[in-house]
């Protein structure tokens, strides 16, 4: 599997507080990786890291096979990144923007550009600090899409936006990146899982999980069992099974690998008397939820 | 290149209205210089406006695409840190350097002296001009804003002007004050270079902040670190044109005593006035007592040290001329003056007394005729120009009043001022047919080029004539050797030296 990004024991420290600790992780060539957490789980620290913005405490990273210390102009010709508090130069408007960026790409195309400003309905001759966060960030997208990059790096995009608005933009990069890698930062599942191929979920600093969005899906399943009485409470509950609750005849709980056959055998294990089980699918924002309850449980 | 090139024209698009007020107060300046070359008071203003209006654009250059911070958009394109900084550095070359240098380049032209023989000159006010520019972009490359910029930026103006001003103590070096400033100036500009690649090259503010910090505290200590004799010692290895080794001094007890002395230094002070002979000086050459530094060690281990003090002097005794002038070999006068504490404590008995002495030797004269009215272009590039001030009028014992013309008489020099500087005057009435010399002040600091960036040097004098025809000359000298020599007198006793003051009764 080539990748188009790659971490190995990425560790970064703030003065003695810890943000990334140990992050393994791998995006492969031409996906649409989300990668997930809560506020503070260190997404963007990891984004900054493989954009050379911040340097590495411990580890390795590489960004298009390229030691992300080390990223120079002409890897930066093959990106587009864009971030939700970058600042842009706010006198320029958005025609110069666009005009005096196109002369620092070999790839640039004008069409492609002109499409994207009549797609994103930019006003090409208002100032950038006069554009509201939408359209700033639909210029943003713009100048990154462009020149066609090999990878763009969307650091939470959709903070702040209207629905309306993450819509247009989603629709305006999703169609002009086949052949692109696209890293993607949120920190709600909703804004990403409708096109995320592949999910990496990101708590306090540690890498909880990475993989294809469909395995994903198919390994979580809410599990409902019923009693005819009470249950028996298992003196120790499998580790694959999160958020257990116990009712008078109800037994519920989420299983992270789920599998039909050896799922059923594990409950009826469990519970030997127990009369009926429901498997119920999840939204992904319910498996978010789930994954971070059960981590701040853990502590 | 390209990429720099694409950077400055976008600069220039966005910073027009700086650049037009640095271009335009570097212009002004100019024809100010064109209409009289130095000594306007606005020309000095304009001068401080240029650097203000200077350093704002180098600031806002800078800010454009700021070093420290992480959400520059900047930072993930295809912008090379290096191009970046050729850019911001080409921006102050052409509209903040090159400017003022073409001013005063047309300054010089305008009052008929070429630029072409001042072209080390010039260069000297480019890198003194960049030096106020680069050390603004290298604080502003450290600073997230212009206000922080500024906040930053005036504290540390603050520091310096007080350190500049001495803290309240004396941190006068005369002529050669210029090595301290030259020195600390080429430190701001080399910390200024090293803060602009360690931000755009390694990226690392902290380690910018760190040089910034070192430099701003050598440069506040900088008025307290060094001394004028050391100073004075490195000016004699720079500009040595001659060898003075023949220059002797020595004790001469067998001298006539002296006439009594009009100064008093008051009560903490005494002086002694000692007899010496000067022998070696070169032919037409003449020297300058500089300053002197005296040690007298009594019995007992008691002991006083004066340090290098210009309070005393090998003097000339010739009561109408220039007291520090050695104008040949000859007796001349050791000036020095003692804690008078310690005068009392040792002065009847044998001390051990030692001076060095500082001199400056001065070459041959250079006499020019000079008008007593308007404008005289001097050889050698410089420019004197003569115009009355004010007449005064005398009144005599015997009810007699005679009225006298004050001239004022102000010689610009382009580059550095002669080391000295006299106006000749002399009477055309055959009756009286005076003549008589007026030292122009402040003299000549001993530095290559003007401290302050720039093109000209000044000084002037009133001289005082009758209304009668005058003749003018101006007769200068330039500095060619710097030296010490040593007087040393096993045995003195102070008591029999002391200065006889006009005021002692005896």
């Amino acid at each position: 599997m080539t990748c188009a990004i790659r971490t190995n024991g990425l560790t970064k420290k703030f003065r003695r507080t810890p943000v990334l600790d140990g992050l393994d992780l791998q995006v492969p060539s031409g996906s649409i990786y989300g990668l997930v957490g809560i506020n503070g789980a260190g997404k963007t620290t990891t984004i900054k890291i493989l954009m050379n913005i911040y340097p590495p405490t411990d580890g390795h990273s590489e960004v298009l096979d390229v030691d992300s210390r080390r990223l120079s102009p002409g890897q930066f010709a093959q990106i587009g990144y864009v971030s939700e508090n970058q600042e842009m130069p706010g006198w320029m408007t958005v025609g110069y923007f666009l005009d005096y960026l196109s002369h620092f790409y070999p790839t640039w195309d004008g069409a492609l550009a002109g499409d994207l400003v009549r797609q994103f309905q930019l006003p090409l001759d208002r100032k950038l600090r006069h554009l509201s966060h939408g359209m700033r960030m639909k210029a943003a997208l713009a100048s990154s899409l462009a020149y066609r990059p090999k990878l763009i790096v969307l650091d939470e995009p959709f903070t702040g936006l209207d629905a309306l608005v993450r819509d247009e933009l989603i629709e305006g990069f999703l169609p002009r990146a086949e052949n692109t890698t696209i890293f993607i930062s949120s920190h709600d599942l909703t804004e990403i899982e409708s096109f995320a191929s592949h999910i990496g979920y990101l708590d306090r600093g540690r890498l909880q999980f990475s993989e294809e969005l469909e395995s994903l899906s198919g390994r979580f399943r809410e599990i409902v069992v019923t009693f005819d009485a009470a249950p028996q409470p298992p003196r120790e509950w499998p580790a694959n099974w999160l958020q257990q609750e116990a009712g008078a005849a109800v037994v519920r709980f989420i299983e992270t690998r789920f599998d039909q056959e050896r799922t059923a055998a594990d409950v009826r294990r469990v519970f030997p008397g127990c009369r009926d089980m429901v498997v119920n699918a999840m939204p992904l924002r319910s498996i978010f939820v789930t994954l971070a309850k059960s981590g701040r449980t853990a502590d | 290149m390209r990429e720099a090139l694409l950077i400055l024209r976008k600069d220039v698009r966005h910073l027009w209205p700086r650049i037009v007020v640095v271009v335009g107060f570097a212009a002004v300046e100019g024809l100010l210089g064109a209409e009289s070359p130095a000594g306007n008071p606005i020309q000095i203003l304009l001068t401080w406006l240029w650097a203000v209006s200077c350093v704002y654009l180098a600031a806002s250059a800078v800010q454009e695409e700021r070093p420290p911070g992480h959400e520059q958009y900047w930072l993930t394109r295809p912008i090379s840190r290096g191009r970046l900084l050729l850019a911001k550095v080409l921006l102050l070359a052409v509209f903040a350097g090159l400017p003022r240098v073409a001013a005063q380049a047309a300054v010089l032209a305008t009052h008929r002296v070429s630029p072409l023989r001042h072209v080390a000159l010039l260069g000297f006010i480019a890198v003194f001009s960049m030096g106020i520019a680069l050390a603004a972009a290298a604080l502003a490359a450290v600073t997230g804003s212009l206000m922080q910029f500024l906040w930053v930026l005036l504290p540390i103006a603050a520091l310096e002007i007080l350190s500049l001003m001495g803290f309240g103590r004396d941190l006068n070096w005369d002529n050669v004050a210029w090595i301290r400033s030259g020195a600390l100036g080429a430190l701001v500009l080399l910390a200024a270079i090293a803060i602009l690649m360690v931000q755009y090259l390694r990226r690392k503010t902290g380690l910018s902040g760190g040089i910034l910090a070192a430099a701003v505290a050598i440069v506040a200590l900088g008025p307290f670190l060094g001394s004028w004799h050391a100073a004075f010692a490195l000016q004699g290895k720079l500009a040595r044109q001659i060898d003075p080794s023949a220059v002797r001094i020595s004790f001469e007890p067998s001298q006539p005593a002296a006439g009594k002395y009009t100064a008093d230094f008051g009560p903490p002070l005494a002086g002694i006035d000692l007899p010496v002979g000067i022998t070696g000086i070169p032919p037409g050459t003449h020297l300058i007592s500089e300053r002197i530094a005296t040690t007298i060690e009594a019995p007992g281990g008691n002991t006083w040290r004066s340090g290098w003090t210009s309070t005393g002097a090998i003097a000339n005794p010739e009561p109408l001329d220039d007291s520090r002038v050695i104008r040949g070999d000859g007796p001349y006068r050791g000036h020095l003056y003692v804690d008078a504490e310690f005068y009392r404590a040792v002065k009847d008995t044998l001390v051990h007394l030692h001076a060095s002495v500082a001199f400056t030797l001065l070459g041959e004269a250079q006499s020019a005729p000079i008008s007593a009215s308007g404008r005289t272009h001097l050889p050698g590039d410089g420019i004197c120009q003569a115009a009355p001030v004010m007449m005064s009028r005398v009144q005599y014992r015997a009810g007699r009043e005679e009225f006298f013309n004050n001239l004022l008489v102000y010689c610009v020099w382009p580059g550095q001022a002669p080391a000295r500087a006299d106006v000749q005057t002399r009477s055309l009435n055959l009756k009286t047919g005076q003549q008589w010399g007026t030292p122009l002040s402040p003299p000549g600091s001993y530095a290559p080029y003007p401290s302050d960036g720039s093109v000209w040097s000044g000084a002037s004098t009133v001289v005082t004539v009758r209304p009668e025809p005058v003749e003018m000359k101006l007769e200068t000298w330039r500095a060619i050797a710097h030296f010490e020599r040593d007087l040393d007198i096993p045995h003195i006793r102070l008591a029999d030296f002391d200065v006889p003051l006009i005021t002692d009764p005896k």
